[in-house]
């Protein structure tokens, strides 16, 4: 018997005497918990990974001094980040002020419910069979708390900034959105662990049946939209510094940027685990004679690397222009998802599963 | 119009192109050397000719630094930072009473190195001259042998032995 979740809890429950139908909201509550403690994890060392990435690219060193090469530098900036007065401008309004965060980090958390760490139900919180419609309707929330901070610190910068992020998240959904619909087309299915399953196999018994073999433009077009959507640096003109000091969340201090912070970071790896999981087969293995190594770790792993690849790109290219950012995501980026929408189509009639 | 055609095209392949090289020099960066030093742990290797902190180098065979009190490097300061208090010994020669350096207004021109005429004062290696007072930073002549070491120093002692005065 395979041990899971709602088996321990069904057990400690039974010999506590415990109602049977208390199970089931306590798993979620565990669940949650245990999502949110891993995006945590996840947070704090994608910050430290970042950091380490941008210094070596640079020929420096990075963070070295707190812990064992610095492993605990992003911790102890957690903890100053806590441990900050918490200020709010006179003239803010109080409750959309405080309130924002919150819209903004709760969607990046709760799209951790569908993602397929492994094989198995007890890998994923949900597997809802609306996955790729529910990750695309859930990722255009932020958006709103956004534009609440920047309009409740009554600041010209944060404004501007929010406009900004507004017009770019906006625009940049669409592709992202059009290019998770290939994927859903070849498998058949919007289920990400049916996606996953859609690409068992090999190819003259060498290449994995991903579905990047047909969607190397999809997948470039998502990575694009995907790198606007975590407002990475070449498209990060919603905080840029030189331009508006912080963007939406120059008024926020403490805890509240902290959230900030964990949303933007969280949502890097969202991305970065749909995209792996759409295109790069998920927790399957390259070749199923690798299959010894458990799925989880070849989940992470191409999760890792395509996050890798994230911030190579962000530390390497300047940031566009407004005009030019709208100018590529409208006519660039979504006549082509449209045409690979098409192509797509071809290869579904004439290639059939 | 078609010569326009090219040029989009062309601009498109231009910006693909540069985009990907600029990758693949960041990648290279990657693994290369890293250049921080460590600072307090390491130190950098200080250049020849490197102008630290003014001192006086102590000359052995005199037993005390060389300076005769001729007042030549008070007058070529341009902050006017040194004073050199003398009087008239019984040999002629200049006693010196004080020697002093305010080490605090220094721009290390290095004048005063160049103006004196029996090479007293040396630019030492020192850089690390923070203090917490503006005293500390006021440095009598017992001081400036301590940081200058021994005359002449270390580099020069084998390359130009002899040498002594102006030019």
């Amino acid at each position: 018997m395979q041990i899971t979740l709602t088996g321990i809890i069904r057990l400690v429950f039974e010999r506590l005497h415990i109602p049977a139908n208390w199970v089931a909201p306590t798993v979620m509550l565990v669940a949650s918990v245990i999502v949110l403690f891993f995006i945590l994890f996840v947070v704090l060392y994608l910050i430290y990974g970042l950091r380490k990435i941008m210094g070596w690219i640079q020929a420096r060193i990075g963070p070295n001094r707190v812990g064992p090469y610095g492993l605990a530098q992003t911790i102890a900036d957690a903890l100053k980040l806590l441990a900050k007065e918490d200020i709010m401008p006179a003239m803010a309004d109080k409750w959309p002020f405080i309130i924002a965060p919150i819209i903004v980090f709760v969607p990046a958390y709760m799209v951790y419910l569908v993602i397929p760490f492994g094989k198995g139900g007890s890998w994923v919180a949900q597997d809802l069979s609306i996955g790729v419609l529910y990750i695309s309707a859930i990722l255009s929330i932020p958006i709103i708390g956004i534009i609440t901070a920047g309009w409740a610190s009554n600041n010209k910068w944060s404004l501007l900034g929010s406009f900004r992020a507004a017009a770019q998240l906006v625009s940049y959904e669409v592709p992202l959105a059009l290019a998770m619909i290939p994927p859903v087309m070849l498998a058949g299915s919007m289920s990400l662990q049916g996606i996953v399953h859609a690409q068992q196999g090999v190819w003259f018994g060498i290449f994995p049946k991903w579905f990047l073999a047909t969607q190397i433009l999809g997948f470039a077009i998502y990575m694009m939209a995907a790198l606007a959507e975590s407002n990475l640096i070449p498209f990060d003109i919603m905080e840029a510094e030189s331009e508006l000091v912080a963007g939406f969340n120059t008024e926020y201090s403490g805890m509240k940027f902290a959230l900030f912070f964990l949303a933007e970071f969280a949502g890097m790896f969202t991305v970065s685990a749909i995209a792996a999981t759409l295109f790069l087969g998920g927790w399957l293995p390259i070749h199923p004679a690798l299959s010894f190594i458990p799925p989880v770790f070849w989940f992470l792993g191409k999760t890792l690397v395509l996050i890798f690849v994230l911030m190579w790109i962000r530390s390497t290219l300047p940031r566009v222009r407004v005009d030019q950012l709208m100018s590529f995501g409208w006519k660039v980026l979504i006549p082509l998802a449209l045409l690979n929408i098409v192509w797509t189509g071809a290869v579904v009639l004439f290639f059939p599963r | 119009m078609s010569k326009k055609r090219i040029s989009y095209i062309y601009e498109w392949r231009y910006t693909v192109y540069s985009i990907v090289k600029g990758l693949i020099v960041t990648f290279v960066n990657l693994f290369r050397k890293k250049v921080t030093l460590q600072y307090p742990e390491v130190k950098w290797d200080l250049p020849e000719g490197y102008r630290g902190m003014p001192t006086l180098p102590v000359d052995e065979t005199k037993g005390a630094d060389r300076c005769i009190a001729c007042q030549a490097c008070v007058r070529a300061c341009p902050t006017q930072l040194i004073t050199v208090d003398s009087h008239m010994g019984e040999d002629k020669k200049r006693v010196i009473d004080s020697f002093t350096m305010n080490i605090g207004l220094c721009m290390f021109c290095g004048m005063c190195e160049e103006v004196c005429p029996v090479d007293a004062i040396r630019m030492s290696d020192h850089y690390e001259l923070a203090s917490f007072t503006r005293d500390e930073l006021l440095c009598d002549r017992a001081k400036l042998n301590q940081m200058g070491g021994v005359w002449p120093p270390a580099p020069e002692r084998a390359a130009e032995p002899a040498e002594s005065g102006t030019d």
